[in-house]
């Protein structure tokens, strides 16, 4: 059973299922929720999506649908959207209302399988789970429902999963920096969330050589999906990689799965660590050691890190994955990762969504900065420690396509957590 | 009993869907033959739970629970960081977070009900944090589902030393999101403030603000108020228990917005003798002018108000002369909650600006009135849309009425290329005569410097087919 969350930092199932269509270039989603689903949803989770929260085609279900049925209301919905939205393709999502009351929507799919654009029907109720359990299901639907069957096997060209929009707070400028080395090293990538990829990405996705999936527990579903209807094997990196040991670590685990030439691989990662190594060396000049709390979502803390113990001479005191983990397996798997550190000692690891809770770890420990969501400025404000925003909820600082990962991604990281008042 | 709060869509002669030229808007409703009208396709609307959590987010000594999955509580970090914008503003150092719990309601509580949960949130939650006060929200799922928080409630209050308050405000069964506002103060009226015996307080005047009036404009408002030897009780943004507690101990009632907590003033009316102004948002010199005798004759200070006035007038006189210059003849587009569009649309008057369409999400008997003045004042008619946002239509209308700038919630205006601005800001003053000419200097920066959204209508266009620009932008009203 779930527990209560104070301060929670992620949202429904149907706010997972929104921050994945949404990213997608061409696909509109089309809400049958209740009147406010648009905007709780799409508060949440960052920049850029196709459609902002008052913009979503919404059957807006009132005391009527719920009592009647929202059936009718939700056909007529579609009509306005098909004539008035320009899209490649339209996500039907319920909420808890239409899934609570069991508005029967595959009949209604029925209806629609020859409309001029293509829906998919999807039930998305908030009660559901979380936002990482609506990105799931939407990404298996991608697979599913919008690869395409028949495929011509491309060697170069790769699928790029795991860093989940809305969910990692840099998560767009990290895809970014990741698919701009997959490209360095030769490679096609589908991401099908950065902008210019759109519905043509996914169609594409069954004809990849391997699907690089970057988490240490997610995806599982979609993993196997590729392997038994496209055969395509899976690369997987636990967590985003940062900074150049982890990132020489990633880009060389890609070159072996896909018998990329040894010398390219090493050329890529060389020139990169040149000029990731020359802005580190200029950091060094005023570096200030912290001992720190981390917290966050299990990509962003396991990155943020490695980087920090590995190649920026940080301490990590204290870690808090505030993702709602709950196989024994995976937790092991993911505190291997967090402790795991060529320097900086052993840093100690707890799995807790709770603000409350989370406060309250963060205070048993002799910190000098604490980085984690917006909500943690609290904490290092009474402690009178020094904090950086670098996981949601992030409302003090906007990001677009700020990034954490890569060699890039690394050195913004470290002018971030430059600090003097 | 449960505090179920009255749909704002039945009060009478409520419009919650309807569009056309002003006049013959105005005057269908004059003559009680305008009808209400649904969309067959519409965007998503703002639902009344969000009005209820954000109207009390910011009260600094209480704590919430919210019973429903984590979804609906997506807002609340957005309305969290302008609770911690308000404290920054008020020289905090150390900028709380609001504490809220959301009981996380799943698959298993759908079916056997959720009850365990939220009796365990009020409880850790109490324990935590020793609130004076603990809101209870409901949702869609809890509400379906038939959840009985006043039960939860009334049994939890003999445990628990913090006034426990549940708050109706499902988001499915109320249109009008303002519903969400009058579902918390029915609430507090029931649970906090009855059996009360004040003693009245001749300068303490309560002064009804809702989510976004930010500090900078509490403090203008109370220099205002300090003319008439008046001392404020801003409720309920950056409040707390004390505060409402001295609610009836105020000389007299007023609102800062037409929407926010009129049947409650009616209620303080009729409960403890205590007389209220209702006009509109201190926006600009026509709306603050009535606001304030709206005050002053509360209070026998008519002689006092007009001082102020004419002294304000005269202060900012020359930065409205030069405003004028500069905006005079713009065309506006306005699109905002309805008290802000509404007063909106009079602040620019002042700068003699034209007014070309407005969307409000209602139309009432206080509107009708508000759009009657505005056509007189004008002397000329403008397109009125009563929609909820509804950025389908506003695409089309603007693509329409080409105005010179849009004022308002501006996500979708500006991939149009029109000069966008809003008159909402917490950081800054915009009420009142300061405000105006802020707001004023605000527009003509919007207009200054337009081209990103020219080059976002090229580069990022509204997703609508072209062919929706060439329909009647309110074919799906039925």
């Amino acid at each position: 059973m779930s527990q209560y969350i104070q301060n929670p930092r992620s949202s429904c199932a149907l706010g997972g299922a929104f921050a994945t269509v949404s990213r997608v270039d061409g696909i509109i989603p089309i809400y049958h929720t209740g009147p406010g689903c648009g905007l709780q949803t799409a508060s949440t989770g960052g920049y850029p999506t196709n459609v902002v929260g008052s913009g979503i085609p919404s059957s807006n279900m009132l005391e009527k649908q719920v009592v009647f049925g929202g059936i009718n209301r939700l056909r007529d919905e579609i009509n306005g959207a098909l004539e008035v939205m320009q899209a490649d393709l339209f996500y039907v999502l319920t909420g808890c209302a239409a899934d609570i009351i069991g508005d029967n929507t595959t009949d209604l799919a029925e209806e629609y399988k020859d409309a001029e654009v293509p829906i998919i029907f999807m039930e998305t109720g908030g009660f559901k789970g979380n936002n990482l359990v609506g990105h799931q299901l939407v990404m298996e639907s991608f697979a599913n429902k919008i690869a395409k069957k028949d495929f011509q096997k491309q060697d170069n060209l790769v699928n790029l999963f795991g860093i989940v929009p809305g969910h990692e707070l840099a998560w767009a400028g990290n895809i970014d920096e990741i698919t701009r080395l997959l490209e360095k090293l030769g490679l096609k990538v589908n991401n099908f969330f950065v902008p210019g990829q759109g519905v043509a990405s996914i169609q594409n996705s069954s004809s990849a050589a391997l699907n690089i999936i970057c988490t240490p527990w997610l995806l599982k579903n979609v993993e196997k999906v590729y392997e038994d209807n496209f055969n395509i094997p899976a690369l997987r990196y636990p967590g985003t990689p940062i900074g150049p040991t982890a990132t020489g670590i990633f880009l060389r685990e890609v070159g072996e799965a896909l018998h990329l030439e040894e010398a390219l691989v090493e050329n890529v990662i060389a020139e990169e660590e040149a000029k990731t190594y020359a802005y580190l060396e200029a950091a060094s000049r005023n570096l200030t050691r912290y001992r720190m709390g981390i917290v966050g979502d299990t990509n962003t803390i396991i990155g943020i890190t490695k980087f920090l113990a590995n190649d920026y001479s940080q301490i990590p005191v204290v870690i808090i994955d505030t993702d709602d983990v709950v196989k024994k397996e995976d937790k092991e798997k993911i505190i291997a990762e967090l402790t795991d550190l060529e320097y900086g000692g052993t840093p100690d690891v707890f799995f807790e969504g709770d603000q409350w809770k989370i406060r309250d770890t963060l205070r048993k420990y002799n910190l000098t900065m604490i980085l984690g969501s917006t909500y943690e400025k609290e904490t290092a404000g009474e402690l009178g420690i020094a904090s950086v925003t670098i996981s949601s909820p992030s409302t003090d600082r906007v990001v677009l396509n700020h990034k954490f990962a890569g060699y890039e991604g690394c050195i913004t990281l470290v002018e971030d957590t430059y600090y003097n008042y | 009993m449960p505090v179920i709060t009255k749909n704002r869509e039945l009060r009478p002669h409520t419009y919650t869907g309807g569009a056309g030229n002003s006049s013959e808007m105005e005057n269908k409703f004059k003559e009680g033959c305008m009808k209400n009208s649904e969309r067959t396709f519409e965007q998503a609307l703002q639902c009344q739970q969000q009005n209820s959590l954000s109207c009390l987010i910011s009260m600094e000594d209480a704590a919430f629970v919210i019973h429903s999955p984590l979804g609906c509580a997506g807002c609340v970090a957005t309305v969290n960081e302008s609770y911690k914008v308000g404290q920054h503003y008020a020289g905090k150092e150390v900028l709380k977070n609001a504490h809220y719990v959301v009981t996380n309601l799943d698959q298993k509580d759908v079916i056997l009900g959720g009850e365990k949960k939220l009796r365990k949130g009020i409880t850790d939650v109490y324990n935590r944090y020793h609130p004076k006060m603990i809101f209870i929200f409901t949702s869609c799922a809890s509400g379906i589902i038939g959840e009985d928080i006043d039960a939860v409630a009334e049994t939890m209050q003999a445990e628990i030393d913090a006034i426990i308050v549940p708050v109706h405000c499902e988001g499915f069964r109320s249109r009008i999101m303002s519903t969400g506002f009058d579902a918390v103060f029915n609430a507090l009226s029931e649970y906090v403030l009855k059996d009360e015996h004040p003693v009245t307080d001749q300068h303490l005047i309560n002064v009804f603000a809702s989510t976004y009036i930010g500090v900078p404009d509490q403090r203008e408002i109370a220099r205002i108020l300090a003319a008439l030897d008046l001392v404020p009780n801003f409720i309920p943004f950056y409040s707390n228990y004390e505060k409402i507690k001295k609610i009836p101990t105020a000389i007299a009632s007023v609102s800062l917005c037409h929407v926010f907590a009129d049947n409650f003033m009616q209620w303080l009316n009729d409960q403890y003798g205590i007389p209220f102004s209702v006009t509109g948002m201190p926006l600009g010199t026509k709306n603050t002018d009535d606001w304030l005798r709206g005050v002053a004759l509360l209070v026998g200070k008519e002689k006092e108000a007009e001082e102020f006035i004419e002294s304000e007038h005269q202060r900012i006189s020359e930065d409205l002369g030069v405003l004028k210059e500069k905006l005079g003849g713009k065309r506006a587009f306005i699109c905002a909650g309805s008290g802000r569009s509404m007063a909106t649309a009079r602040l620019i008057e002042d700068f003699e600006m034209k007014l070309v369409g407005i969307q409000t999400p209602h139309y009432d008997e206080v509107v009708a009135p508000k759009i009657g003045r505005l056509i007189e004042e004008y002397g000329e008619d403008f397109v009125v849309d009563i929609a909820s946002l509804q950025p389908f239509e506003q695409a089309n209308l603007i693509r329409r009425l080409k105005p010179d700038v849009f004022i308002g919630l501006a996500n979708w205006a500006s991939r149009q290329g029109v000069a966008t601005t809003h008159v909402l800001d917490s950081k800054h003053i915009t009420l009142g005569y300061t405000g105006l000419v802020y707001l004023g200097n605000k527009i003509n920066d919007a207009i200054s410097n337009n081209g990103l959204n020219q080059k976002l209508a090229k580069h990022r266009p509204l997703h609508y087919k072209e062919s929706w620009y060439e329909q009647n932008p309110f074919q799906y009203l039925v």
